[in-house]
């Protein structure tokens, strides 16, 4: 071949590659490029990608503790050969991953998963306020009222007074029957007793109808107050002291699974928990009382509490560990209460670990008439495009209540209960359990076979019912099975690490941390520690 | 970097879709140029028997006389043949700016050889700081100075405001260095260094951070080297860019010039001022 030829044959590649090579090339500099621009040396030379020592120390300390590396830790590289800055590094590498700032950023990682926000939920459906008097008195609905006759009275400013009976006495005045107060040693501070109006002071466990006085039905009759020290009854604040601990109780389940060094699959069906003050207040007493949400019953032993746990003390933080149905963080109630059904508790799941959320074909889901017919979302056309996976992946979470974090035993919610169907046959009324957890009610005629069985099992396949039983920990280990969770877990924390999203074209190094993952018995630490070696990660762009 | 990325993305399309023109492969050539024939002429029905470069030949036959057989580059030629070829008033006269060599009698306007583009490996991006590492960043540059107002931080009072999730409403965190976040650097920077030059200014030279090789209000003439020396130590602080060795001469120049501007214009203890400004504003302050 002729050189001339040669040439020709090189010129019309060049062509061949057209635009497509410039769009490339505007993505990826090449420096071989610049002797082609004719005024070269006005323009600012491009960066080489390889980030020096101090940039990579920078970048490392960032990612790793939130804030920069310090003068000193940068000074410790001055004058080093490529090996020592080598070892040095890797040592800065591993004592900034067993640090606490570490855990802090895992942390702070996890929340963009886990979304949590309980901004919503009312944790006490009885709340006390202190008027100008310094007298605390119920603040909650029409109590006042119900107490004493006329909407916003409180009581006198006198001792309260008692008849033979014991009963509370009142004096009319203006318009209402006033008592008097009593002092109490309220639980938020048992060493300053307070003064509070009798009625509101009232410790009944149990009303004269025979309501339980530490329920939400019992908050509103006439023989029940704020219990034992007020204790049913919170101040503002409280709720918020609650709801933080609970936020909290998530964070430090994922800054332990670091700290510990322990296997990430641990954090998805561990049974570890945290509770302070004001949680074991709350899990102790007032599991009965949020407004709209149900804590009952309760997922957490209250035998296993901390007794010398007081209220106020919400920097005491103990471990806790609960029994075997739980799931780690997926059954945390930080996580249930952020996502109430058991569809969004799945699907948030399949986001956040699976890498795979639920959304429809492009083009859509083809709308076929008549199909509402069909009751069994699994089968129906249009939703079983992504039912057909949601509803067996939901029923994991089907032990624990919906709209609410309580935990449904199958000793006493068994999958079919006699009550429930027959009062649902015969039209008598069901009761609150019945109502919540039960088929009582049949729209369709495919429905009424379903009447008395407990909801979770509806239409489920014979395959997928012991979803129910196994609970997430089984939806965890059977993703770890077919590889999709660390697979997942190893792109979202190299994309997290990254700053990007990672292409297609870069699965092989996807699997290669995923296998590494796996070879480091699933420690998200030693993940890290693996992304940021990469050569990937000491580039940057 | 990124404008320069930009520039070269800029540079090298044009070129390309230039190149193309010449040749006939692109759409603007033969539609714009005079001596083209129009979409509707019959000439322009039978391009499956004439190719585009064929086409291209025949345009340029008439300036082949004129042009030399080797010397012009590429760029050069483009320009010579958009001057004449899609008739610019004014312009339309021969220029020997092609290089053509012949083949077989017909001119090879094939572009000289070029060096195969090496494509780059992936890599990291460069990303903006999040709130708490900005505020980490702030405190560590300024030895614990973070912005705030009547002793409230104001990275976690604006954090709804610069795209910090509350997972109720957003999801999802927004680290673009948006103009919003741009508007709240420039309150942070010039809030930190009133701050942290009130402070430098009541603490011994010892145990200061910024005015370490330099008085407040020590001029440049007097400072001599050892302006360069707090220059280098600062953008260490601030930016963790290492600017002593060797390979990175030249980077302190734009930092010179701008304190000596400054000063010429005002006091040195103004002139540091702008630098403190322009270390927190610069992109290599809040990314990583």
């Amino acid at each position: 071949m002729t050189r001339a030829r040669s040439q020709r044959d090189n010129r019309r590649t060049f062509f061949g590659m057209g635009l497509l090579t410039a769009v490339v090339l505007s993505a990826v500099p090449v420096q071989a490029q610049e002797a082609d621009i004719a005024n070269a040396e006005l323009v600012c030379p491009v960066d080489t990608p390889e980030a020096d020592v101090v940039g990579r120390l920078r970048a490392l300390s960032l990612d790793l503790r939130g804030t920069p590396a310090s003068l000193e830790e940068i000074a410790a590289f001055d004058g080093l050969d490529d090996a020592a800055v080598a070892e040095l590094e890797d040592r800065f590498v591993e004592e900034w991953l067993t640090s606490d700032a570490f855990a802090q950023r895992v942390v702070r990682r996890h929340r963009s998963l886990l979304w949590p926000n309980l901004s919503q939920i009312e944790f006490s459906t009885r709340t006390v306020g202190v008027d100008g008097r310094g007298i605390v008195f119920r603040t909650d609905g029409n109590i006042q009222e119900t107490y004493r006759g006329m909407r916003g009275a409180t009581c006198l400013d006198e001792p309260a007074r008692y008849d033979t009976e014991g009963n509370v006495v009142t004096t009319p005045d203006a318009g209402a029957r006033r008592e008097g107060w009593v002092m109490v040693r309220p639980f938020w501070d048992p060493s300053t007793p307070v003064k509070v109006c009798a009625f509101d002071a009232q410790d009944a466990l149990t009303a004269d109808d025979g309501a339980d006085c530490s329920s939400e039905t019992g908050g509103g009759r006439r023989g029940c107050g704020c219990g034992p020290d007020l204790r049913w009854c919170l101040r503002s604040n409280d709720q918020t002291l609650v709801r933080n601990a609970m936020l909290e109780d998530l964070d430090r389940r994922v800054a332990a699974n670091v700290v510990e060094d322990e296997s990430y699959l641990d954090l998805l069906t561990g049974n570890r928990a945290f509770v302070n003050g004001p949680l074991a207040h709350f899990w102790r007493h007032l599991t009965k009382i949020p407004r709209f949400v149900r804590m009952e019953p309760s997922a957490v032993d209250v035998q296993t509490l901390p007794t010398d746990l007081a209220f106020s003390a919400a920097a005491d933080w103990r471990e806790l560990r609960l029994d075997d149905r739980h799931s780690g963080v997926l059954t945390s109630p930080a996580f249930l209460l952020r996502f109430q059904s058991d569809r969004a508790r799945a699907n948030r799941y399949y986001n956040a670990f699976l890498c795979q959320p639920f959304q429809p074909p492009a083009g859509g889901i083809e709308i076929v008439t008549g199909a509402a017919a069909e009751p069994d979302l699994q089968a129906r056309a249009g939703c079983k495009y992504c039912h057909a996976v949601l509803e067996p992946a939901a029923a994991h979470w089907g032990r624990f209540t919906e709209y609410g974090a309580g935990m449904l035993s199958p000793t006493f919610y068994p999958a079919v209960r006699d009550d429930c169907r027959r009062c649902a046959l015969n039209g008598s009324g069901c009761s609150d359990d019945c109502n919540r957890f039960y088929v009582t009610k049949a729209q369709t005629e495919a429905d009424r076979q379903w009447l008395g069985t407990f909801r979770p099992y509806v239409f489920l396949g014979a395959e997928h019912v012991r979803n129910i039983e196994a609970g997430p920990r089984l939806l965890v280990r059977s993703s770890v099975v077919d590889g999709r969770l660390q697979r997942c877990v190893a792109r979202s924390t190299a994309e997290w690490l990254l700053g990007r999203p990672l292409g297609s074209n870069e699965d092989s190094f996807v699997d290669e941390l995923t296998r590494g993952f796996e070879d480091d018995d699933f420690r998200y630490r030693a993940l890290v520690k693996r992304i940021l070696q990469s050569e990937l990660y000491r580039r940057v762009r | 970097m990124l404008q320069s990325a930009f520039i070269r993305f800029i540079l090298l399309s044009s070129v390309s879709a230039l190149s193309i023109a010449t040749t006939g492969c692109g759409p603007s050539a033969p539609a714009s140029a005079s001596a083209a024939p129009t979409s509707s002429s019959p000439a322009a029905q039978a391009p499956a028997r004439q190719s585009a470069s064929s086409w291209l030949s025949g345009v340029l036959a008439p300036f082949e006389t004129a042009m030399p057989t080797s010397g012009a580059g590429l760029t050069h030629r483009v320009s010579g043949i958009a001057g004449s070829v899609f008739g610019v008033p004014g312009t339309a006269q021969v220029v020997d700016v092609v290089t053509v060599d012949t083949v077989d009698g017909h001119p090879d306007l094939a572009p000289p050889p070029v060096v195969a583009p090496t494509i780059e490996a992936p890599s990291r991006s460069r990303r903006r700081m999040d709130l708490s590492q900005l505020d980490a960043a702030f405190k560590s540059a300024t030895g614990g100075i973070t912005w705030d107002e009547a002793g409230k931080n104001q990275w976690e009072a604006l954090a709804p405001t610069l795209g910090k999730p509350d997972f109720l409403t957003t999801t999802e965190e927004d680290l673009t260095p948006s103009p919003l976040f741009q508007k709240f650097m420039n309150d942070a920077a010039r809030k930190v260094c009133a701050d942290l030059f009130t402070r430098e200014l009541s603490t011994p030279p010892a145990r200061r951070v910024f005015f370490v090789d330099v008085g407040p209000d020590e001029s440049s003439d007097r400072a001599g080297a050892r302006l360069d020396a707090n220059l280098t130590r600062l953008l260490l602080r601030f930016h963790g860019s290492d600017v002593r060795g060797a390979e990175a001469q030249g980077h302190l120049d734009g930092w010179r010039w701008l304190y000596l501007t400054a000063e010429h214009l005002e006091t040195p203890r103004a002139a540091w001022s702008a630098v403190c400004v322009a270390l927190i504003e610069h992109p290599d302050f809040f990314t990583y």
